[in-house]
């Protein structure tokens, strides 16, 4: 991967240029399939850019020196990281990526969540450190689904290269890689039925509590971004690059992605929010097990 | 910068989040507040959202005469709100106590306590009453907010 | 699969919302804002009395009565409109609007007395109901008297007074034959 080929997916697409209103338009999906599915009308089209810009324009109030400067690094990692993670999307793997890179993505995605974590605590707001616990909780629980899912994915494909990965694994191992990978989206995304680590009703914003202003644009920002590029991921580990041509990669790249928006949105719809204990637990039983298989299949396929 | 101004001035009118804060209310106001997230009156066509965090919020919803134990509370809640802010005193509790009016437990009317810039008569007040009171409080918010 | 189907058919159906800023009709029967008919209050003050919240303020003047009303104070339960005797209340069946400054909704009505049917001064007067509610027999002489104005009654009082006791009116001659 060149550096100007680095610079183009990392500002351009998928990156910072693509991301920043795809991210928009994936919340405003997402909030606007939720309302007319309850029979409401929901926010109008530009709704999240104007809930950044107005955040953005908030006059926060002063706080200590050090608190400050955590709170405010915390979210710009985490947009740094999730524009990063995005940058190393396999869409058009000729010439893109570099040995290894699945070993930086999933690294990269690990960040946001534990910038989460982190800023609860930083924040020293007791509902901040509850929040930030839960959160912590089920990362644990989420992370055996999907480092198992990769992981098999990567055995099958004898490769840790994302771009030969999405070329080369076969069916097998993909179809149970991608349901548990399917399976972790709802957690990471924080929607129900996993919803509990920011559940307004008990602990009220969870770990984003003391959060105001520019920092909160940047957590909003960092969460709209991460429905790109876990969805993004997701799309690009779907469909195997046999050599089409490039317009038609990124159609079905972004086609894919607000599809599988659209399907997270419903299932958020239908289901209510489960206790902590019974989300991990889910996790740890039929995560693994789907985990477990698409291992398995890796390990014994030829 | 014009532009600018006019842009920030467009988000705020567009994006006005709530926080509510019972100050001893009855709930009756605080009931027909949360109707109107139901589908029949859905507050979130105007881009409004009920927040968890009194710091993520706009516009404060207070009900409820301010007892004494919650008089802190209004005091602390006021002070954590970013500006630019806008106080909505909901109900006839907050404006004048209501039948409470002379308890030694009641701390007054609200705006002893804290500067109060939209009144929305009724107890309860009906949710289209609310809606009304909170589109006012969004036109001082992008008017320029009361700091 | 309950909920599957309900969402699937909000979706289908399309929203309920009322768009802003279109509003749900209230019902006939709301109560709204209290109003007064000015040509049926007696200004007995029971209104100020019963009404819980101070919302009613009545300020007894010579010649007239002021009816204050805040609707920002206002419990709107409707004691006043049950316990007025001239039935002078009445519940509107609209909301009362938002305002910027405690008070500001407060309004003052005038209620003025009647003139006295002997000599012209405002009297205040009485109803049906009300004289039901303080008296047990109502004659009709003492229906007139009730019209007066407090100095015409008086003397009306002691003029019947002292015919009880036997002594002379003013201009009536004696004729008990004593």
């Amino acid at each position: 991967m060149t550096l100007g080929r680095a610079l183009l997916q990392l500002l351009v697409f998928p990156g910072l240029l693509y991301a920043v209103p795809v991210a928009w338009l994936m919340l405003w999906i997402e909030r606007k399939l939720t309302a007319r599915l309850q029979g409401r009308i929901g926010p109008p089209f530009y709704q999240p850019f104007f809930d950044f810009v107005k955040l953005l324009a908030k006059r926060p109030l002063p706080r200590p020196p050090l608190q400050a400067l955590a709170m405010s690094a915390l979210p710009v990692l985490a947009v740094a990281s999730t524009l990063g993670a995005l940058a190393l999307l396999p869409v058009f793997p000729h010439g893109g990526g570099f040995g290894g890179d699945l070993v930086l993505l999933v690294a990269l995605l690990e960040v946001p969540p534990l910038c989460g974590v982190l800023a609860g605590f930083v924040s020293r707001s007791l509902y901040g450190e509850l929040g930030a616990t839960r959160e912590a909780v089920l990362s644990i629980a989420y992370s055996l689904p999907f480092l198992a899912a990769l992981v098999a994915l990567a055995a099958a494909a004898n490769s840790l290269s994302l771009s030969v990965i999405s070329q080369q694994a076969m069916w097998q191992v993909r179809v149970p890689a991608l349901i548990a990978l399917a399976l972790c989206l709802p957690v990471k995304l924080r929607v129900n039925p996993f919803s509990v680590a920011n559940a307004e009703q008990e602990i009220y914003a969870g770990a984003t509590t003391e959060f105001e202003g520019p920092r909160l644009a940047l957590w909003e920002l960092a969460h709209g971004l991460e429905w790109v590029a876990l969805t993004g991921m997701w799309a690009v580990l779907a469909f195997p690059s046999a050599d089409a041509p490039w317009p038609l990669r990124a159609s079905l790249f972004v086609a894919i992605s607000l599809l599988l928006v659209l399907a997270i949105a419903t299932v958020a719809a239908a289901t209510a929010r489960l206790k902590l204990a019974q989300a991990a637990r889910m996790y740890w039983l039929w995560g693994f097990a789907i985990g477990l298989i698409a291992l398995v299949v890796a390990m014994v396929s030829p | 910068m014009g532009i600018l101004d006019d842009l920030v001035r467009t988000a705020r009118r567009r994006s006005p989040w709530l926080f509510h804060l019972n100050a001893g209310s009855c709930n009756g106001c605080d009931i027909e507040l949360v109707t109107c997230l139901t589908p029949r009156y859905d507050v979130e066509q105007l881009g409004i959202r009920l927040e968890g965090s009194p710091r993520h919020a706009d516009i404060i919803v207070v009900s409820g005469p301010v007892t004494r134990t919650t008089r802190v509370a209004v005091e602390t809640v006021y002070a954590q709100v970013p500006d630019p802010k806008v106080v909505v005193a909901l109900g006839s509790c907050p404006a004048s106590c209501n039948v409470f009016a002379g308890s030694p437990t009641i701390e007054g009317p609200l705006d002893r306590i804290i500067p109060v810039d939209v009144y929305v008569p009724g107890c309860p007040p009906r949710p289209d009453a609310i809606m009304a009171g909170i589109a006012d409080a969004i036109a001082i918010l992008a008017g320029g907010g009361r700091t | 699969m309950n909920i599957l189907s309900l969402i699937s058919r909000n979706f289908r159906r399309g929203p309920e919302t009322l768009r802003y800023p279109d509003r749900a009709v209230p019902a006939p029967e709301f109560r709204g804002q209290v109003r007064i008919d000015e040509a049926k209050c007696i200004a007995c003050g029971i209104c100020d009395y019963v009404c819980v919240s101070a919302a009613i303020v009545t300020v007894s003047h010579d010649d007239h009565l002021g009816w204050s009303y805040d609707p920002g104070r206002c419990t709107f339960c409707g004691r006043c409109v049950d316990h007025c005797p001239g039935d002078a209340l009445r519940q509107e069946g609209d909301r009362p609007p938002t305002y910027a400054r405690s008070g500001d909704l407060r309004h003052e009505e005038t209620v003025t007395y009647p003139a006295c049917p002997e000599c012209g001064a405002p009297a205040r007067r009485s109803n049906e109901r009300m004289l039901a509610l303080a008296h047990r027999n109502i004659s009709r002489e003492f229906r007139e008297r009730i019209m007066l104005c407090d100095r015409c009654r008086r003397r009306r009082s002691q003029a019947l007074l002292k015919k009880g006791f036997g002594g002379n009116v003013e201009g009536e001659r004696k004729n008990d034959g004593a």
